[in-house]
């Protein structure tokens, strides 16, 4: 596969919890070391991306998160994209009067009617992410962008978000927003511009959700990206699981605090291997599945993810280049 | 171990005594299961129970067992539970998985004046669209169903598994959202025919009003504004049916008999989620319940002597295998301790990611917590067993 670092979109999604924006902010390092100055836009009211980088929220504006200064490495900026600034400010950019914008969006009725129009705001996000893959920066006057990592929504809302185009196209038919749309979906759609990477854990449900994720996403025509399997639990004991087994049938019964720790010590190490070969397990159901490359990821053992952790994650998402 | 209440309710007691419990929480903390093993509890306790989610994939399907799932209730194989230990003469458990476009439709059956009304609205290019393919109407519909099944008084109590958090909001302000969508106001516009109220706009209308249509125009085109206007004046008579029931299910939910329980996992991200959760429910005033930690690494110190006995050994792993009078290889006791060591800071970041999270959210709830099991939680004997952490024995 081409290298995933030379296209302007990558989207990160599969189910909550998977890890969708640790792996989307070790994928902007892994590409900030090749030199690839990229953008990663989340979406919410709850900033998750720059405290991973040590640094303040970035908001709809944006900012730099991560300085770059290692040789042949650039910057990686972010930014926090919500429905409500998206829409002012492409209503301010189309009606180019303020007070226009206040007339119209600011009126009780429309502003009743924005809220509650089904699809508007995944419409907005989605323009939102087109006019960045289209004019890559932050500001007018601001530093340029190779790349824009999206990470998306969980499963079901992400795949209501990349839908939301085509459904736009197939209600207006034609027009000024026809061809917005349209625009969204050409760049969406297209395997040269644009890769759709599924997140998923080791585990039964996150792994029946990737599956069904990749069938879906692969009807609506999106461009297959890689499928990243986060948290694998490491094999502490690669040729002992079995013994292990055997040692929890004859132990002893615990009658002292050293005897119970030594149990506990015990069931920990079985727990451990049985972890393990779950893990093990899920990945070979996906690989059976799913046709695209996997990359696999360690279990992180830290309190959270800072810096150091998305260094070590991003040698794992090297692969994204190949 | 937490206490099983702190002065409120316990989970015991909404599930003898509650007509809904909602279970809100970040994505991936075993929400569906969580609410799948309350449910399978109601049932053991002799009550009929339904349990819904409006998640899109199939998980719930997954942990029921069932292969699946339609927008209609589907009841579990009395044999199935009584392999699970559950045996009450009396109860029932069924299970849903909502179907947005179907609930939709139904609603419109229900409502229209007549059958061609229906009709019109069933194949009017907008309605199709939003009853559909957009999201937020799930939100919608989750709410309307719940009501509809606590209508037929079929069930003693409904537990409904919600999207995830950053999806909050959207939920608890479905009833609010609909009744603004179908405002009179919204509707005294966009029943004008759009051209005449862009020309008649500045006699007629505010400036504002003929001015939010050329600007509509603009951006979206003509035709998305005609298939509004005519799925608009196509409900013509049945909003304020839609209002009404807008507002009852609001009602509902806050009502007495509705509790809400907030699930997460200890991971630092799931408990920023959780404590911004919290904060939400208690500004909705929700009635609130309690909390479900699930996936806790358990502390294998906490007993009275057993970290001196663990440096101790710690010293000499040799040690680990003689107290389990096993015979094993030095290396393995060596690595025995090293992954000892490795689970036991899992478990230290979790039980400081839950005392944060009781910091954050202080109050008469509830706490519970769940151990993080080997293997996936995913039919009903282990529903069962996730079911001895979460109620009194």
């Amino acid at each position: 596969m081409a290298n995933l670092f030379d296209r302007r979109l990558l989207i990160f999604t599969g189910k909550g919890g998977a890890g969708k924006s640790t792996v989307a902010a070790a994928a902007a390092v892994a590409a900030a070391r090749r030199g690839k100055r990229v953008l990663i836009v989340e979406i919410g009211d709850h900033e998750r991306i720059p405290p991973m980088f040590e640094a303040p929220d970035a908001g709809y504006a944006g900012a730099r998160v991560h300085a770059g200064r290692a040789p042949g490495s650039a910057p990686i900026w972010s930014m926090c994209l919500t429905a409500h600034e998206a829409l002012h400010e492409f209503a301010v950019r189309s009606m180019k009067f303020e007070k226009l914008y206040s007339a119209v969006f600011e009126n009780r009725v429309m502003r009743q009617f924005t809220a509650a129009a089904p699809g508007l705001d995944e419409l907005t996000i989605m323009g939102k992410i087109e006019f960045l893959c289209r004019e890559p920066r932050l500001s007018a006057k601001g530093p340029s962008f190779d790349l824009v990592i999206f990470d998306a929504p969980a499963t079901g809302h992400g795949l209501a978000l990349f839908g939301v185009p085509k459904t736009a196209m197939s209600m207006t038919r034609m027009g000024p927003l026809h061809a917005k749309a349209e625009r969204m979906w050409h760049l969406l759609s297209d395997p040269a511009r644009t890769a759709l990477n599924i997140v998923a854990l080791p585990e039964e449900m996150p792994v029946n959700e990737a599956i069904d994720l990749h069938e879906a996403a692969e009807q609506m025509g999106l461009p297959r990206g890689k499928v990243v399997v986060n948290g694998v639990y490491p094999d502490f004991f690669p040729d002992e699981h079995d013994e292990l087994r055997r040692m929890r049938e004859e132990a002893l019964p615990s009658s002292s605090p050293a005897a119970r720790v030594s149990r506990a010590a015990l069931d920990r190490a079985v727990a451990s291997a049985v972890r393990r070969e779950e893990h093990e397990h899920m990945i070979e159901t996906l690989a059976r599945a799913l046709p695209q490359e996997r990359i696999v990821l360690p279990w992180i053992f830290a309190p959270r993810i800072g810096p150091a952790e998305l260094e070590t994650l991003a040698d794992g998402l090297e692969a994204l280049q190949g | 171990m937490m206490a099983a209440a702190d002065g409120g309710v316990s989970l015991d007691d909404l599930v003898r005594t509650k007509k809904v419990i909602v279970c809100v929480g970040s994505g991936g903390v075993g929400k569906t299961t969580m609410s799948a093993a309350i449910a399978l509890k109601a049932a053991e306790l002799g009550r009929r129970v339904c349990v819904l989610t409006i998640d899109p994939a199939k998980r719930l399907a997954n942990a029921l067992g069932l292969a699946e799932l339609g927008n209609r209730e589907a009841r579990v194989a009395t044999d199935r539970l009584e392999q699970a230990g559950v045996e009450h003469p009396a109860g029932q458990l069924w299970a849903l998985m909502l179907d947005a476009k179907r609930t939709w439709d139904d609603l419109v059956r229900r409502f229209a004046l007549d059958a061609e009304q229906a009709t019109r609205i069933l194949a009017n290019r907008y309605y199709q669209q939003i009853s559909s393919a957009l999201a937020g109407s799930q939100e919608f519909m989750a709410m309307e169903k719940l009501y509809e099944l606590h209508e037929s008084g079929r069930f003693d109590v409904l537990v409904l598994d919600t999207p995830p958090t950053r999806h909050a909001l959207d939920f608890l302000d479905a009833p609010q959202k609909m009744m603004g969508f179908m405002d009179e106001g919204v509707l005294k516009v966009l029943l004008a025919p759009p051209r005449m109220a862009g020309k008649l706009g500045f006699g007629f209308l505010k400036g504002s009003t003929a001015m939010m249509f050329t600007m509509l125009e603009r951006i979206t085109g003509f035709e998305v504004l005609r298939d509004i206007s005519d799925f608009v004046r196509s409900f013509g008579g049945m909003h304020a049916g839609f209002r009404e029931r807008a507002r009852t299910v609001e009602a509902f939910l806050r009502a007495d008999g509705s509790s809400f329980v907030l699930v997460t996992s200890p991971a630092p991200s799931a408990v920023e989620e959780a404590e911004y959760l919290f904060r939400k429910v208690t500004e909705y005033r929700m009635a609130f319940g309690g909390f479900i930690v699930n996936r806790v690494h358990p502390d294998a110190l906490d007993e009275a002597g057993a970290g001196e006995a663990w440096r101790r050994l710690k010293d000499r792993p040799a040690g680990i295998l003689e107290s389990l009078g096993v015979a094993g290889s030095l290396p393995l006791a060596e690595r025995m301790a090293e992954n000892f060591d490795r689970v036991q800071m899992l478990a230290e970041m979790d039980a400081a990611q839950i005392a944060r999270l009781q910091r954050a959210c202080p109050g008469p709830q509830f706490w519970r917590t769940v151990p993080a099991f080997d293997l996936d939680v995913h039919d009903l004997s282990a529903l069962a067993r996730v079911n001895r952490y979460l109620f009194a024995r």
